[in-house]
């Protein structure tokens, strides 16, 4: 190759790179980036972004979301009844009664069949957990209301609907200040007493509640609960970590923060805006091993490592 | 020439910088990291290494082995005409996979998750084809884009005069520096954006330099396809002359290769570079990396990546010097003379801290396949249907178990350890008498056994 024509090649290619670096500006808009999102996360994930306190906007977000419902087209269409009972120990117990439906664990991950499939159970939003039985037991949550969500799910995972509407019920609870005497978090929990530089850990690994194993996925046989809260202040965390956490519990991150930002816990796939001066509780059962980053999404600013065993 | 090349990289590269301000993650790619190696198997791990060290010295052969090992044997000539046609496909899909992450890079979704670049590049490439050199052989003398591409330009025109110089160039080790930083150190060094452009840019430099001055130059001074190719030392398999398969004792070939300078520095460069990624783990490092994001983040990884490079060279150098000073030669020779018995431990390495990363985040490249440029496609079926996981999650985190990951560490960093010190033992009493040999490696048994206590504690404390 002649260096004239080899010199013209090269140009051509430095500048069509040059083009693209410089034209990444435009394609960075926020309807990009907003119309990238279903792509991006799971359906699980979606609700998360969803405001918790407007179920009907969750509703929404699952019905528009593209192949997050599966149309059952048999009959009887299954139905789904829900209570949520205070337990006299502690935590909630959540009793979802489905009918004309049998809950199959033994054909889950496989291809969706006719009249069977398992549950998810949704605490503001956020999935907790499959459930594969009509029982499965919380733990006691922030003082306030909560919205507990059981909707049918296929085999598959797929949420089932009819109609185009989701075959799940909510039932709302509220969580009583003097219910969480026993915690030891409690006195804790008020952000105004809470020394901003800091963040403060509590563990309650010995709130065990050994009649929770009920045909729960939960993986030790026993739930254990362990709250962490972690406070960010001018942008910075004062004392980033690693909390060590055991495989199959449950973990409640409190996230305080006085700038905006998403957070995102990693692996988990959960990923929750937060406003500035806004708390964010983060629930989720614990059940993949690994280390795994808590991080601000946007300034990429690492909250906390979970060490997940 | 050269000076235009150097101006339109400086350019691209400044470009990039500004015009990222998409949401990025702070680390490389990969969400999850492994747990700390259990305190009992790590304490084994070191014993059995320092105990099967100096034992190997005093106890192992007294004239060198590996080179008639490494003749191996020829399967038979049969095989020639199926490796050129294994030769053809594998060009050909190397042609096209290098296309589509580098298109992918430059013109895909700017999503680290969706867009396949990141995930083919650091993991699928980087660590993949570092497993596949070891297992099947240098696969990446063939998969190599750029040397297809100047292979082919040169069919079209004749090719200029072959360089006999086979001593490893000085680009080599750059560019491995170059994408290690990257990797490691930039905040902006897993973004799609980040790997299309200085993609773009090394197929610029290769492909120019391959044209310019022959195939033999890109053998030397591609980056990855000399330390590939000399990890495929390590491999059981090997193509001979003929072009057909020939197998040989695993590690064997490593009695094959000459170290020169430039290869020495590659080594030091990977070898230091995977310690470096090893300390993102421990709480001291984490102290160090606190509340820094952005510049600031990439400032202090550069100096960390630095002190890391600095410090394994600078144990290896010493130890060479000391074996000068028994054996009466050169410090600097001897280092070059035994850099490729670093070889073992370079892949133990890698393979202890990536291979996690390859089980996982590898599930996750066959679903981007399926829509590389992350627009909705799904060519192959693997996004609705993922092979490993469902499609809520994708990623099956549960496929191999903690234990066995522990396992694959601590027993590569062991074997790895074992393979260095019995090639350099192999190159000591090829070069010396064995009274002589035994006394002279001393120094870097210790180096080695350095290297591979550090490489457990990194992984212990992670």
């Amino acid at each position: 190759m002649y260096r004239p024509l080899r010199r013209a090649i090269i140009s051509v290619l430095a500048f069509l790179m040059l083009a693209t670096a410089c034209g990444s500006t435009a394609s960075d808009s926020p309807s990009d980036v907003a119309a990238d999102i279903p792509t991006d996360v799971p359906a699980a994930a979606v609700n998360d972004e969803i405001d918790s306190t407007d179920m009907d906007m969750v509703e929404d977000a699952v019905h528009d979301h593209d192949g997050a419902l599966l149309e059952v087209e048999y009959s009887p269409v299954p139905t789904i009844s829900l209570e949520v009972l205070k337990d006299n120990i502690s935590g909630w117990n959540v009793h979802a009664t489905p009918t004309d439906f049998i809950l199959a664990p033994e054909h889950v991950s496989t291809d969706p069949l006719d009249g069977e499939g398992h549950m998810h159970l949704y605490i503001d939003g956020v999935k907790i957990t499959r459930m594969y039985s009509e029982w499965y037991h919380i733990a006691d949550m922030d003082e306030g209301d909560h919205e507990i969500r059981v909707e049918l799910s296929a085999n598959n995972h797929s949420a089932l609907g009819h109609d185009g509407v989701a075959l799940d019920t909510t039932v709302t609870i509220t969580q009583e200040l003097d219910e969480l005497v026993d915690m030891a978090t409690d006195d804790l929990m008020d952000s105004d007493e809470m020394d901003s530089t800091d963040m403060v850990m509590e563990e309650n690994a010995d709130h065990d509640h050994s009649e929770v194993t009920d045909g729960t996925e939960t993986l030790t046989g026993d739930t254990s609960l362990q709250t962490y809260h972690l406070v960010v202040a001018d942008g910075e965390v004062q004392t980033p970590g690693r909390i060590e956490i055991d495989l199959g519990s449950v973990v409640q991150l409190h996230i305080h923060s006085d700038v905006s930002d998403q957070i995102h816990v990693h692996g988990y796939d959960i990923l929750r805006p937060i406003e500035p001066g806004g708390e964010v509780q983060i629930n989720f059962v614990a059940n993949l091993p690994g280390v795994w980053e808590t991080e601000m999404e946007d300034s990429g600013l690492l909250l906390i490592e979970l060490v997940v065993s | 020439m050269r000076s235009s090349r150097i101006v339109a990289t400086t350019v691209l590269v400044g470009a990039t910088w500004i015009s990222m301000s998409a949401p990025v993650f702070g680390h490389g790619v990969g969400e999850r990291g492994d747990l700390p190696l259990p305190a009992w198997q790590m304490i084994w791990g070191a014993a059995f290494a320092v105990l099967i060290s100096f034992a190997a010295v005093g106890l192992l052969w007294t004239a060198p082995k590996l080179h008639k090992a490494n003749q191996g044997h020829s399967v038979g000539a049969w095989t020639t005409p199926i490796l050129r046609i294994g030769e053809a496909l594998l060009r050909t899909l190397g042609v096209a996979l290098w296309a589509v992450v580098l298109t992918a890079g430059l013109f895909g979704v700017d999503n680290v998750r969706t867009n396949i670049a990141p995930i083919a590049t650091f993991v699928v490439f980087w660590v993949g084809v570092q497993v596949l050199s070891v297992v099947v052989g240098d696969i990446w003398s063939v998969l190599n884009p750029f040397d297809t591409i100047v292979r082919v330009v040169e069919r079209l025109r004749p090719p200029r005069a072959e360089h006999t110089d086979h001593a490893v160039g000085r680009w080599a080790p750059v560019s491995l520096f170059v994408f290690l930083w990257l990797e490691l150190c930039w905040h902006k060094g897993s973004e799609p954006r980040t790997i299309g452009v200085m993609l773009g840019v090394y197929s610029v430099i290769m492909i120019g330099g391959g044209l310019r001055h022959g195939r033999g130059w890109l053998h030397r001074n591609e980056g990855f396809a000399v330390l590939f190719r000399l990890l495929a030392s390590l491999a059981p398999f090997r193509r001979d002359e003929d072009g057909s398969l020939g197998f040989r004792w695993p590690f064997s070939g490593i009695s094959g290769v000459q170290g020169d300078s430039w290869m020495m520095g590659l080594i030091i460069v990977v070898l230091g570079a995977t310690t470096f990624d090893g300390m993102g783990g421990v709480q001291f490092w984490l102290d160090i990396t606190a509340n820094r994001s952005g510049t600031s983040l990439t400032v202090v990884n550069t100096l960390g990546m630095l002190m890391a490079i600095g410090g394994v060279g600078l144990v290896y150098m010493i130890a060479s010097e000391l074996v000068g000073r028994v054996t009466g030669h050169n410090g600097v020779d001897v280092a070059e003379r035994y850099a490729p018995t670093l070889l073992p431990i370079v892949f133990a390495y890698a393979l202890a801290h990536y291979f996690s990363l390859l089980v996982f985040e590898g599930q996750n490249f066959l679903i981007q396949i399926s829509d590389p440029y992350g627009r909705g496609w799904d060519l192959f079926g693997t996004q609705a249907d993922p092979w490993f996981g469902s499609r809520t999650n994708p990623i099956n985190y549960l496929w191999i178990s903690t234990a066995a990951i522990a396992w694959v560490q601590v027993t590569s960093i062991v074997v790895g350890h074992v393979a260095g010190v019995a090639s350099a033992h192999d190159r000591a009493v090829e070069d010396h008498d064995a009274d002589l040999a035994i006394r002279s490696q001393y120094p870097l048994v210790v180096a080695m056994v350095a290297y591979t206590v550090v490489g457990l504690v990194l992984l212990f404390n992670s």
